[in-house]
């Protein structure tokens, strides 16, 4: 009996680990650990035995009962791993993306400078598209027949009015409105009539700065110059002033920041190996800009400064073509 | 204006090489343009000498040098009559590219190994002649670079110069610059003539007639002159400098405004009828025939030099032809004249000619340069053409110039500066750039005359900045406050209302504003356009009054690309003429969305449909939040007719949405739905700035919810169905929403199913079903009552 009881074992562990699935492994479970089962007959003859007999066949069929419910609980784990492994996700398959947006380049610069004058305290103010000779040159110290108005060529309207060839206007509007003190931005669409190519838009876009207060001096625009150079174009960024000429700033200056390419490159293709990119125009409000707008000049003194978005976008992103902005292929739109 | 580096040096000296010459300039205002190196066309040849000379032996006409070129003894053939031992010659060695292209390479010529070539003048870019080698100074040393030993390796500076600085259009004037920056004396040309032969007064006679366009007129007559070519010397610096050469006469005139920066003209003599030179307005109808043979219209508003009859020439902007110097020309009368800059201005703009002398005296000559240029010039003649000067020019001076005095003080200066200057180094700065300084409190500078643009004190300051360097003020990072910036609730919805719209999945673009007018002819808005007078392009001359047909040209564009969906949005400013003249168009902000082809952003097990109406509608009213928003159908010329609605907000007119028209569709060739709405941005932030924004209370007692299916005519509005349950049970409803849409077979024709479910909460106390239920019986009620509705 002993031995038949080893064999059982034996057996019935070997048809567990035959089984396929989770059925067969259900009716080999009550199979040979049933009431019925053989195993548990012999168990059930144990008292019947001499006594000398008794333990070794009750070790034996508590060992067999062990190795089966053994081989029974391994088999269970192994099919069910089989099974989820079985329903396992590939988990590289593309997610079920929703849609998200992308902001176009010039709206996110805009945020961004937004952002850089705000935390230098300065209000963002908006200015008319359409505008008239007065808010775009005459008051800016433009009379009509200076030789500065050649510099721009303007969209004149039917009925009188042009449309702006700066964000300056603002300048005008804003000192109109607000006694001094006055520290404000302003961001928008000018237009300059021009021949449409790889460098050149009839529209563009730009930002003017302007503070105006008792004592405000040359190195007030230096230090905010300096300020947005660095945050819009890396911490290690210098800007030189050069003189220039704009008829509502004296003195007048154009700044350059330090090209991108740190002077590594003597064939550099923004800066052309000078090491120094030209940025746009600034400078000190000319008194006769206070005069139009009603300012004191002896009491009053500011700086007022431009710069174009698209070039700086240009730069920082390596554009080759200004047609881009306004073109809106959304394969451009969605690069940034 | 370009000006050549050696030139440059013959007026001033400075210790710079170009590339800090200009370095220094463009920090006091010049801008640099561009470079051309005129020694890099000799690169590879160098000064030689010939050692000695045998003939070839396998040709008679050939001769074989041995030409020293400083790095050793190269063998040569030339095939020059004139070469000769001891020759001082040009020598391209193997490897070079002369001017006229010939490259020079290792050779065996007949036989004989020929390491290089002895130049000719037509091989060196310096003539026509090919009839022998140049033979060169015995002075210059063997294995010099030729352009550096011959002075022809000099670089051509291109600045660009601001209007207000016409005194920097010439040679002096960017040598006074450099005298500025350095304090090295500044060397005026000699302009002292030998006068001699009849005085001039005998001879012409000179009036203005309109002082104010022209205070200063002065001729100087020139007798006896031989016209030819200009000398070498002359032609290749004008060439250098963008002239080209014409004839002695001109090209000396041309040199002298390059050289002092005042315009000059020489007429014939005999040319000017009864030997009168008048300085008037040009009359009605009359014409002017000019040196490059153009015929031009003149008015009464433009100034003429005339003679006793005619006009000769435009003041200040170009000749005539009938006056001109020719071959043939022996006595020249040479004008140097200051003219009113918006005399010239006018002109010149009007004629649209661009001159030299017109740049010059429109932005403001130096009015007391004209005797000096004039005397320069006739210095000049009659070293290189021969000819004498009548004695003393002749001065016509009706409004005589005065040098402008401006007070400067010395505080004000360093404080608008930040710089701390002393008064003596301010003085110091000033009476370099020529002015004169009176050493008082404030200091009173009396300004040079070739400065128009120095008028003011800040004109003042922006020079003693200029010259001190920008570069060496500090900036100032700290700012004087407290400031605080204003809250401005229109940028911000403006950033909200794209971060939205962006959440939600459209992608923002910024288009055109100068639109064609033919789209808005499409929409029906071209009658309210703006037009520009001097459009970019013919068909592109309004402005856009509405967002929509530039959405439809950004999805035209990006379908031609292959995209499978257009979803877009624009927010930007709309333009509408004003009604009376001379007033500004209204200039409003609109908010347009655009979407059209596939929904989803990936293909894989996504929806793939298109969209429709109530894909935007949902985006509209999720951008808009809680709010009053209603839809009620509209007709509007550019959607497709059912398929649009007008939107309210709040009882506000707010915009439209609705499906594009085939016509719409079509103009833009888009073969696709497009769905698009358009809103006033100005009503939307009314409505978000105005929204009250507290708390109410969560409900604290659970809701009972309810379904309900009922049918209806299939035109009832459904918004109206709910408007109607809703004031049924108005204490209870909490929500009502659609789930449920059907038309089909199972119901009759004419008809559809709606299935609605209803949330119903008493805020006070638990709901019992009860209340539920006839709260439910009450809304299909007064459903059957006003749409004949029954429960399905």
């Amino acid at each position: 009996m002993l031995e038949e009881v080893r064999q059982l074992a034996s057996v019935v562990v070997a048809e567990i680990a035959a089984a396929q699935d989770d059925k067969a492994l259900e009716a080999l479970r009550v199979h040979p650990l049933g009431r019925k089962s053989r195993l548990r007959q012999i168990a059930r003859q144990i008292g019947h035995l001499p006594a000398a007999q008794r333990p070794a066949l009750g070790e034996a069929t508590g060992r067999a009962q062990q190795a089966i419910q053994q081989a029974l609980d391994d088999k269970a784990l192994a099919l069910r791993q089989m099974a989820e492994s079985a329903s396992a996700l590939d988990v590289t398959l593309p997610g079920r993306r929703p849609l998200l947006g992308c902001a176009h380049l010039l709206s996110q610069l805009t945020d961004e400078l937004i952002s850089i004058f705000q935390g230098m305290g300065f209000d963002v103010a908006d200015g008319p598209e359409a505008e008239d000779e007065y808010h775009n040159f005459d008051a800016l110290n433009t009379p009509a027949d200076h030789p500065a108005r050649d510099l721009h060529d303007t969209f004149y309207l039917e009925g009188g009015g042009l449309m702006r060839t700066h964000t300056s206007t603002v300048q005008i509007r804003v000192m109109e409105q607000t006694p001094p003190p006055v520290r404000i931005i302003s961001l928008g669409r000018c237009y300059r009539k021009e021949t449409v190519d790889a460098t050149h838009h009839f529209a563009f876009h730009q930002i003017e700065g302007l503070y105006v207060d008792r004592g405000v001096s040359f190195a007030d625009l230096k230090g905010t110059i300096e300020a947005m150079g660095r945050q819009l174009m890396g911490a290690e960024t210098l800007v030189r002033f050069r003189p220039h000429f704009f008829p509502f700033t004296e003195p007048s200056v154009e700044y350059d920041f330090t090209c991108i390419c740190k002077r590594q490159r003597a064939n550099c293709s923004i800066c052309k190996g000078t090491g120094w990119i030209e940025i746009a125009g600034a400078g000190m409000v000319d008194p006769a800009v206070f005069t139009a707008v009603g300012y004191d000049p002896d009491e009053y003194t500011g700086f007022a400064f431009g710069m174009g978005l698209e070039r700086i976008a240009m730069i920082r992103h390596g554009i080759d073509d200004v047609r881009r902005f306004l073109e809106n292929d959304l394969r451009f739109i969605r690069q940034f | 204006m370009k000006i050549t580096y050696n030139w440059l040096k013959e007026y001033v000296d400075f210790a710079w090489d170009w590339p800090e010459l200009v370095e220094r300039l463009t920090m006091a205002g010049l801008e640099f343009e561009g470079v051309e190196d005129l020694g890099a066309r000799y690169e590879g040849v160098v000064i030689g000498r010939v050692d000695s000379c045998c003939p070839h032996e396998n040709a008679d006409r050939l001769t074989v040098c041995q030409v020293d070129v400083g790095t050793g003894v190269n063998t040569i053939v030339c095939g020059a009559p004139n070469v000769a031992a001891g020759q001082t010659v040009a020598v391209a060695l193997p490897g070079t590219t002369l001017p006229g292209g010939m490259q020079i390479k290792k050779s065996k010529i007949r036989g004989v190994a020929s390491e290089g070539m002895l130049c000719a003048e037509d091989e060196l870019g310096l003539g026509d002649n090919h009839d022998g080698i140049v033979v060169l100074d015995e002075d210059f040393s063997v294995g010099t670079p030729f352009a550096a030993a011959t002075g022809l390796g000099d670089v051509v500076i291109d600045f660009e110069v601001t209007p207000n600085r016409p005194d920097c259009l010439s040679l002096l004037g960017i040598a006074r610059e450099v005298h500025a920056l350095t304090g090295n004396p500044l060397r005026f040309p000699n302009v002292q003539v030998t006068e001699s032969g009849p005085a001039i007064a005998e001879d012409v006679r000179i009036d203005i007639e309109t002082p104010d366009d022209c205070p200063r007129y002065v001729g100087r007559i020139v007798r006896g002159v031989e016209v030819g070519p200009s000398p070498e010397w002359l032609q290749r610096r004008l060439q250098a400098v963008g002239q080209r050469s014409i004839n002695n006469i001109v090209d000396i005139s041309n040199y002298v405004m390059m050289e002092l920066g005042h315009p000059l003209h020489a007429f014939v003599i005999h040319a000017l009828d009864q030997r009168r030179i008048v300085v008037r307005r040009a009359r009605a109808g009359e014409t002017l025939e000019m040196l490059d043979g153009t015929q031009c219209r003149l008015d009464e508003e433009m100034l003429v030099i005339a003679d006793g009859t005619r006009p000769q020439a435009l003041a200040g902007v170009m000749g005539g032809a009938h006056s001109q110097v020719s071959a043939d020309t022996t006595d020249i009368l040479l004008e140097s004249a200051y003219f009113a800059p918006s005399r010239v201005r006018l002109a010149r703009s009007r004629l649209g000619i661009f001159t030299e002398a017109a740049t010059r005296f429109e932005r403001g000559a130096d009015w007391d340069a004209p005797v000096q240029a004039l005397d320069r010039a006739a210095l000049l003649i009659t070293k290189l053409t021969g000819g004498e000067v009548a004695p003393t020019p002749l001065d016509v001076y009706p409004r005589p110039g005065q040098r402008r005095q401006i007070p400067l003080c010395v505080d004000r200066t360093n404080q608008l500066l930040a710089t701390e200057l002393d008064s003596a180094a301010i003085v110091q700065i000033l009476e370099r750039l020529g002015c004169r300084v009176e050493s008082s409190r404030p200091l009173v500078v009396t300004v040079p005359s070739f400065r128009p643009d120095l008028t003011r004190p800040a004109d003042l300051i922006e020079e003693v900045g200029r010259i001190y360097g920008f570069d060496r003020i500090e900036g100032r990072q700290e700012a004087s406050g407290p400031w605080i910036t204003q809250h401005n609730p229109e940028l911000t919805f403006r950033q909200v209302a794209r971060q939205r719209l962006l959440g939600l999945g459209l992608d923002e673009v910024v288009s055109n504003t100068i639109v064609e007018s033919r789209w808005l002819e499409l929409v029906g808005t071209a009658d309210r356009a703006a037009r520009l007078a001097n459009p970019p392009t013919e068909t592109q001359d309004a402005l856009r009054t509405t967002l929509v047909p530039s959405l439809l040209d950004v999805a035209r564009r990006n379908f031609n690309q292959r995209a499978a969906g257009v979803a877009i949005f624009e927010l930007g400013k709309c333009f509408v003429a004003a009604a009376e003249k001379g007033v500004r168009p209204e200039e409003n902000w609109h908010l347009a969305a655009l979407w059209s082809g596939r929904v989803s952003a990936s293909p894989y097990q996504a929806d793939t449909r298109e969209a429709d109406f109530f894909d935007l509608k949902g985006l509209l009213e999720a951008l808009v939040g809680e709010g009053n928003l209603r839809f009620a159908p509209a007709d509007r010329p550019e959607c497709r007719s059912g398929h649009a609605a007008c939107i309210s907000l709040g009882g506000e007119p707010l915009g439209w949405l609705g499906q594009a028209s085939t016509d719409l569709c079509v103009a833009f060739d888009l073969e696709r739905q497009v769905h698009i709405f358009e809103i006033s941005f100005t009503a939307l932030v009314r409505h978000w700035h105005g929204r009250e924004r507290s708390f109410t209370a969560l409900p604290k007692f659970p809701p009972i919810e309810r379904d309900l299916a009922i049918v209806v005519r299939a035109d009832t509005a459904t918004a109206e169905l709910i408007a109607t349950m809703r004031d049924s049970a108005p204490h209870l409803v909490e929500s009502i929403e659609v789930f449920d849409l059907y038309q089909g077979d199972q119901i009759e024709a004419g008809h559809k199913s709606v299935a609605f479910a209803i949330r119903l909460r008493d805020r006070e106390q638990t709901l019992q079903d009860a209340q539920a239920d006839a709260a439910t019986s009450a809304m299909l009620k007064s459903l059957e009552v006003r749409f004949g509705a029954r429960l399905r």
